[in-house]
């Protein structure tokens, strides 16, 4: 009787030690998921963010508050952005935020020929040839930035006719870090 | 007969067991070949960003006067003596523009194709030796076509950037 009893016991203990471990790897199994999950959502919540401002990338850059207008020609119909429009937009970027939602910063920079200094633009003698970047939008700071090539061009007068210089510049988004 | 029976059973169960590894190795490669593979949305950035770069080379304007470097093009095919040579001109801003503005490997080239001429209009700018970018995963065209059959090509392997 008491051999059938020892027996019954040991094999309970056994029982029980394999529960004790399907609980333990079953438990590890969960924390790693859990982390796994974290991970992806970090993930996928970046890749949306650079979705985001790969497509404003290119929103931006049909903005007909920075294109060029008809009167630049066959540059209008490229990716051309008028240098004096982006001065006007870069003095009053404020008003236009909610165009930029989404992103921790927008600037067109001179490339090429490369400028004198990298000053902000602003009003003042030698426009546009004075200073190295506009500054379109900022906010906060950036996690990382895209950038793509846009024709920068100038619209000029020598008294008789009206005519247009182009140069090569970047606009630069900023994807914005996450909290 | 029993042992039969057993070898069998045996040799079954050794081919299942072989299934399952192929099949798992299979399942293995497929994934590694999707993780390696360049995302899309990268390509078409960079994609996007040569194609823009072409145009800006197009329309830059040269101090010759004031032409842009698509009309230096169309000068250096009439073989005009415009700015002393629009061919050697041009060729010299398209490869500093190139220099200063792409980190990858490139090649610009400016042709004529047509039936009556089919010649280089400029020395092809290369800043790899061997080419359109031998070995790469990511080679990138643009091309634009210009008045009386020129074909400017750029070919561009963009250093792949990796965002944090």
């Amino acid at each position: 009787m008491s051999f059938k009893n020892k027996k019954g016991q040991v094999k309970m203990i056994e029982t029980v030690m394999v529960l004790l471990v399907l609980v333990f790897l079953f438990g590890m199994i969960m924390i790693f998921y859990a982390r796994f999950q974290i991970f992806e959502i970090d993930r996928i919540a970046k890749q949306v963010d650079e979705a985001r401002a790969d497509s404003l990338l290119n929103r931006i850059i049909g903005m007909p508050e920075l294109r060029c207008s008809l009167s630049f020609g066959a540059a209008s119909e490229i990716n051309c952005l008028d240098t004096y429009k982006l001065l006007a937009f870069s003095q009053i970027r404020e008003r236009f935020e909610d165009e930029f939602a989404g992103l921790s910063e927008a600037k067109i920079v001179r490339d090429y020929p490369a400028p004198r200094n990298q000053e902000q633009c602003s009003f003042g003698n030698n426009y546009p040839s004075n200073c190295g970047e506009w500054l379109l939008f900022k906010k906060g700071v950036s996690r990382t930035s895209f950038d793509t090539f846009v024709t920068l061009c100038t619209q000029k007068g020598n008294g008789f006719a009206a005519f247009y210089e182009c140069e090569i510049g970047r606009l630069i988004v900023g994807v914005p870090k996450r909290e | 007969m029993a042992i039969k029976d057993e070898n069998k059973k045996g040799q079954q169960e050794m081919i299942g067991f072989a299934f399952v590894i192929v099949l798992v190795v299979i399942i293995g490669l497929v994934f590694l070949l999707l993780a390696l593979r360049q995302p899309s949305s990268i390509v078409e950035r960079e994609s996007f960003r040569v194609n823009n770069l072409l145009n800006g080379i197009s329309y830059y304007t040269t101090e010759c006067e004031g032409k842009n470097i698509q009309q230096l093009i169309i000068e250096c095919q009439r073989r005009s003596f415009i700015c002393e040579d629009p061919c050697n001109l041009a060729r010299e801003e398209i490869s500093q523009i190139l220099e200063s503005s792409l980190k990858g490997d490139y090649s610009f080239t400016a042709r004529v194709e047509s039936e009556v001429e089919d010649r280089d209009l400029i020395d092809p700018i290369k800043k790899e030796a061997k080419g359109e970018c031998p070995g790469k995963r990511v080679v990138l065209k643009a091309i634009s076509v210009l008045p009386n059959n020129i074909l400017v090509k750029l070919v561009s392997c963009p250093v792949p950037k990796t965002s944090s």
